[in-house]
């Protein structure tokens, strides 16, 4: 661990290298500490996109994933003292654990899943829309590792009053007025078996900037609940009502599909909860060139929020017919599934090419988005420009 | 002292009274907005918190009232410290040089 002198100079004096410019004005490569050079949306708080090309492989790098932060104070915990507090009003006991004492007492559980931002894409909503400018790489793909939430709850044992579970990080705002980024989850989801309190990412203890030593997990789930550097997780029977709930990360009731967060709903908004059916070329950029009667093939990830993908479909034509492109493997319910097309390279000229993957509960990307202030669920049907020459 | 270095040593003294405070903060002091009036008053109100680069990141979608809309949300939401006259100056400043949208 260090001391308070080389956190202070580490951190104050960050070293951000840089490297390749992307290619539009205004977007850098930067590397956070102990990151690669990724996309540098905000410095602080500190706000990183993964670039495509560090989404192409199955499971993305722990140092290539973003990293998304409300608030600029965030410190790097010590592990030796270190706790997370499980308590709350609806709990019949507080239990305070260490690291050591979560991977001793709990079963151990590891879920492939996608973390996705519920703004990524916000930058491609037309007409643009305040926040985070965010194209395709708020998104990643892990294995998470830890604990499940349900058998710390069970034993602080939840009494019947459970209305939410509520959970707060030790990143804080700079002001004290500033309100703490705290979030809540419904007692049903808090309690499903897939809900993790992760220590590890990929193998790896997490990185500190994705929310150690531990995070919670929510599979299927947008990335605002995935709480980073816990420490208290409170049970209580009446709905929280802190900025991060009742204000922020909110649609329009009624506008999209997905499970009700019903506590927190009123007539106008509702909490974002699951992520949407999307998927994403990861092979090729817009305007990429083919080599003429040279055998290409398009690639990329199709997810949803965890009933699995059912096919990927692709359009040449504007849209009139569609072809089935092959499905990899499933890597589990709540990753990402790899599909593969192949491009017809035998006439030169522009190859237009939408793809849009369809989910087993029968929902598939749509060709309009719907319109939302913050710029939520982006998820329309993506469309790509290529040339052979 | 640039504009941006005087708006970090602001927020460097708000660091320093919180304890130990880990605010990356590298990076952002090669920021430079738009020289004009209130540049410097924007600057120093608005770094307190966070780094400039959120300024020209959103100016493709705002305008005077998107702005009017945002620093109240900053004071009103967000408990920046910021008094009425510089609210019009920062408006007025973000106005004229940060608003692309009609």
């Amino acid at each position: 661990m260090l001391t308070r002198r080389e956190l202070l100079a580490g951190t104050l004096t960050a070293l951000l290298l840089p490297a390749e410019r992307a290619r539009s004005a205004g977007e850098e490569l930067l590397a956070l500490p102990g990151k690669r050079p990724l996309i540098k949306r905000t410095f602080r708080p500190p706000n990183y996109e993964t670039p495509l090309a560090d989404l192409r492989r199955p499971i993305t790098a722990n140092d290539a994933f973003f990293v998304r932060y409300h608030l600029a104070n965030i410190p790097r915990l010590d592990l030796r003292e270190w706790r997370l507090r499980v308590g709350g009003g609806s709990a019949q006991r507080t239990l305070e654990l260490s690291l050591a004492d979560l991977k001793r007492h709990y079963k151990r559980v590891t879920i492939a899943a996608i973390n996705q931002c519920a703004g990524n894409r916000r930058g491609l909503f037309s007409p643009r829309v305040p926040g985070v400018q965010w194209t395709n790489g708020a998104m990643g793909n892990a294995q998470w590792t830890g604990v499940r939430l349900r058998d710390l709850l069970r034993a602080a044992g939840v009494d019947g009053s459970a209305l939410e579970v509520v959970f707060d990080g030790a990143d804080t705002a700079l002001l004290p007025a500033t309100p703490d980024f705290v979030k809540s989850l419904p007692i049903d989801r808090a309690l499903d078996e897939n809900t993790l309190i992760a220590f590890e990412m990929n193998g790896q203890p997490l990185p500190h900037w994705n929310g150690a030593p531990a995070r919670l997990v929510v599979p299927g789930w947008a990335g605002t609940y995935w709480v980073k550097h816990l420490t208290d997780i409170r049970v209580e029977a009446k709905a929280y009502d802190g900025f991060w709930m009742k204000t922020a990360y909110r649609v329009p009731t009624g506008a999209f599909p997905g499970t009700r967060f019903a506590s927190q709903e009123t007539p106008e908004t509702t909490p974002v909860t699951e992520i949407l059916v999307n998927s994403l070329i990861t092979s090729h950029e817009q305007g990429a060139h083919l080599e003429l009667n040279r055998p290409a093939e398009l690639s990329g990830w199709a997810w949803d929020s965890g009933s699995g993908i059912s096919a990927v479909e692709i359009s040449t034509d504007a849209g009139q017919s569609w072809s089935p492109a092959t499905l990899e493997r499933e890597q589990g319910r709540f990753a990402w599934r790899g599909f593969r097309w192949r491009i017809d390279t035998r006439g030169r000229g522009a190859v237009n090419i939408l793809a849009r993957a369809v989910s087993r509960s029968g929902a598939r990307q749509p060709d309009q988005l719907t319109p939302n202030p913050s710029g939520y669920h982006h998820n329309r049907v993506q469309s790509i420009s290529l040339e052979v020459a | 002292m640039t504009c941006v270095a005087r708006a970090l040593a602001t927020a460097a003294i708000l660091l320093l009274a919180c304890s130990a405070s880990p605010v990356a903060t590298a990076g952002e002091e090669t920021i430079e907005l738009t020289d004009a009036p209130g540049r410097e008053i924007t600057a120093a109100s608005c770094a307190i918190c966070h780094s400039l680069d959120y300024l020209p990141m959103n100016a493709a979608v705002m305008n005077r009232a998107a702005w009017d809309k945002s620093i109240h949300k900053m004071v009103d939401r967000f408990g920046a410290p910021i008094s009425a006259e510089n609210l019009q100056v920062i408006l007025d400043y973000l106005s004229l040089n940060y608003s692309a949208a009609p």
